[in-house]
């Protein structure tokens, strides 16, 4: 039965695949070239280390990063110990970095609870409160084993010897200086391994950020039901013994089946157009937190993993997407109708990406899972202890199960056969 | 013997009348719904198969109305559409299973029941011949296939003989008059010679009414067609009940 329902389909669903993969292929190579010579020049210095060891080590230097930041404010910058006795206009901002530095907060919690404060309260908090924040942000990321942009740390380096030039700066300046650039040149200068991660993370971007294969489904999903109805097939089923019922599952799972074979060739095909912009292949087998946007994670697993990730997150929003539509069209009465809803329900999520974007349409198409998957703010809330994966994919799931009900309920409800009023009623 | 009740059927599409307060009864053999294109066969065809709901009467097989039998009901009957749809690419096996999963049919007998059935109606060579590479009689026995492939004890063809040519006709109607040796056949047609010898109960409709309906042999002369066109333009004068 599925073997005919997929037959059925065929011609329509390669018709559909080949039209978007064309789309698709544009959009890849509409303007990749600038991007690609920006990230080219952003090489980044990468660990050799296994998952495992790395993010051991990430920990641990995190926390040798957090100690030196709260020694440069209790030593040389002359706060206090956060005990409370010294009663000054500036006891809030010690507190606000004794939450920052210390305690067991991860780097990531402290990161999002400092630009949460300073929303809440602008002008508030002294700008060296920033800058010096920054400087941990920066210390940070140096001393973490994925390395560090040598170009940067040059900089900073510049920046404190000059500052120690100077003849006017004060000596408790100086101590700060002298204190800083010797944790600058601690800094491992010497990287084991030095591959192209912005082309993978050029990859993710452009992969998440993806929304061309919603109107594959728009085109394989609007005659699941409405096609059947308008040929008048529906009422030959609903004489049928199970009909109604086999009829509303099978051709969801169909569905389901050639939209599963779609994305895995889509992906397949995306991966081999990018190919030339990932580099070098080694870097999949490196810590995910090499990625920017995923250098505070918590989480042991390698760049390959996040993409297969990604990859399953992306196949159960689709597989959310299907089932609407699937409902979309057990609605319509014409399959033109489903077209056109399906159409306008896919763009949406392009058309909010345009509005958060403020109008810049690349930013609006490259800007969605991933960001959202980077939502750290989500992390916090689920205490870091459920991976935002797998709440995505339980929301993904669920929303799935009750498309794909609500889709099987309306069908029965739409197609079911009542009984005639009794003749006694007519008199 | 099986007994097919239409109670006081009446189907109204906003005010106009479809069918009109029809009660009749069909039994076991061929029972021929005769009337003019837009008489309302086909509704009351729907009717029985309980692909449409009527507005207000009730269809009862042997006394049990047939909405409230559900699954009970539709696994012994059977309908074979004026247009049935069909899946072009597919194979007639692949057409036939998918029927047989949609009637309830268990898995492992489907073959042999497709293959039994594609025998019985003469077409066991087609099973790998793709639909749409058949005529139109070749399709028309698909049809008729996978209507009694479950083997019901209800058979319902609705203008079956619809697009063949008088060859195909000829075949089809000994089809049809083996069916009916062993089920409640239910023909609708506008063309007498369809169903002329092989008829055991005709009822005559027109504008949504039965005219007359009644044993064939009621039919004086046995002249069904002279019979029919009197029926039909209005000279109801003489034979038979109403």
């Amino acid at each position: 039965m599925l073997w005919c329902i997929l037959r059925s389909c065929l011609f329509r669903s390669i018709f559909a695949f080949v039209l978007i993969f064309m789309i698709t292929f544009l959009y890849i190579y509409s303007g990749t070239q600038e991007e690609l010579k920006f990230f080219n020049q952003q090489e980044k210095y990468i660990s050799d280390k296994a998952p495992q060891d790395f993010f051991e080590q990430l920990k641990a230097d995190e926390d040798t990063a957090r100690t030196d930041f709260y020694d440069i404010h209790i030593n040389h910058k002359g706060l206090d110990d956060g005990s409370g006795n010294n009663n000054t206009d500036s006891d809030n901002e010690e507190d606000i970095i004794s939450i920052l530095s210390g305690g067991n907060k991860t780097y990531s919690d402290a990161a999002i609870l400092w630009v949460k404060l300073k929303e809440a309260e602008p002008g508030k908090y002294a700008a060296t409160m920033g800058e010096d924040f920054d400087f941990m942000s920066f210390m940070m990321s140096a001393y973490t084993p994925y390395g560090t942009l040598s170009d940067f740390t040059d900089e900073h380096i510049a920046a404190n010897e000059k500052m120690l030039k100077r003849t006017s700066t004060l000596d408790k300046d100086k101590i700060i200086c002298t204190y800083e650039l010797n944790l600058l040149k601690k800094i491992n200068v010497s990287p084991s391994i030095v591959p192209p991660v912005s082309g993978v993370e050029y990859f993710l971007k452009r992969f998440n950020g993806d929304y061309i294969f919603t109107f594959f489904l728009v085109l394989l999903c609007c005659g699941m039901f409405a096609a059947h109805r308008r040929s008048g097939y529906i009422n030959s089923i609903k004489t049928m013994k199970c009909g109604l019922k086999k009829f509303i599952v099978n051709q969801s799972f169909g569905h389901i089946i050639l939209f599963t074979a779609g994305y895995c060739i889509y992906s397949l095909l995306y991966f081999l157009l990018m190919l030339p912009y990932l580099g070098d292949f080694s870097v999949l087998g490196c810590p995910v937190q090499v990625l920017p946007q995923m250098q505070f994670s918590v989480y042991p697993i390698t760049v390959g993993k996040y993409m297969l990730i990604l990859f399953g997150i992306k196949y159960l929003y689709f597989l959310t997407v299907t089932c609407l539509f699937g409902l979309i069209s057990m609605l319509s009465p014409h399959d033109m109708v489903s077209l056109a809803v399906s159409g306008v329900v896919g763009i949406i999520p392009l058309i909010f990406s345009l509005t958060e974007a403020k109008g810049n349409f690349t930013e609006a198409v490259l800007g969605n899972v991933t960001s959202f998957i980077d939502r750290s703010d989500i992390s916090v809330f689920f205490g870091t202890a459920i991976p935002i994966a797998a709440v995505m994919s339980a929301v993904y799931l669920a929303a799935s199960a009750a498309f794909f009900l609500l889709t099987y309920i309306c069908g029965i409800i739409q197609f079911r056969t009542v009984r005639g009023r009794s003749v006694s009623t007519v008199a | 013997m099986r007994r097919l009740e239409i109670c006081n059927i009446t189907k109204q599409y906003k005010k106009k009348k479809i069918l009109d307060n029809i009660s009749c009864t069909f039994t076991e053999g061929i029972n021929t719904l005769l009337g003019p294109n837009g008489a309302g066969k086909s509704t009351l065809m729907s009717i029985i198969s309980t692909a449409a709901s009527p507005t207000f009467g009730e269809v009862k097989l042997d006394g049990e109305e047939i909405i409230s039998l559900g699954e009970k009901y539709r696994e012994q009957m059977a309908m074979l559409f004026q247009h049935q749809p069909y899946f072009p690419s597919a194979k007639v096996n692949e057409f036939m299973r998918y029927n047989a999963e949609l009637k309830g049919i268990p898995s492992k007998t489907i073959p042999e029941l497709i293959e039994k059935a594609l025998q019985r109606l003469g077409v066991g060579e087609c099973g790998n011949m793709k639909m749409k590479e058949l005529s139109g009689g070749m399709r028309q026995r698909i049809f008729i296939a996978q209507t009694i492939i479950s083997d019901p004890a209800v058979i319902i063809l609705d203008e079956p003989s619809a697009g063949l040519d008088i060859a195909e006709r000829l075949e089809l109607k000994g089809i049809i008059k083996e069916l009916g040796r062993s089920a409640l056949v239910i023909i609708s047609t506008h063309i007498v010679s369809d169903i002329e010898d092989i008829t055991d109960s005709l009822f005559i409709i027109e504008k949504g009414k039965l005219l007359w309906s009644g044993d064939t042999n009621d039919v004086p002369n046995s002249d069904i067609s002279g019979f029919y066109l009197k029926m039909t333009k209005g000279e109801k004068t003489c034979y038979g009940a109403y």
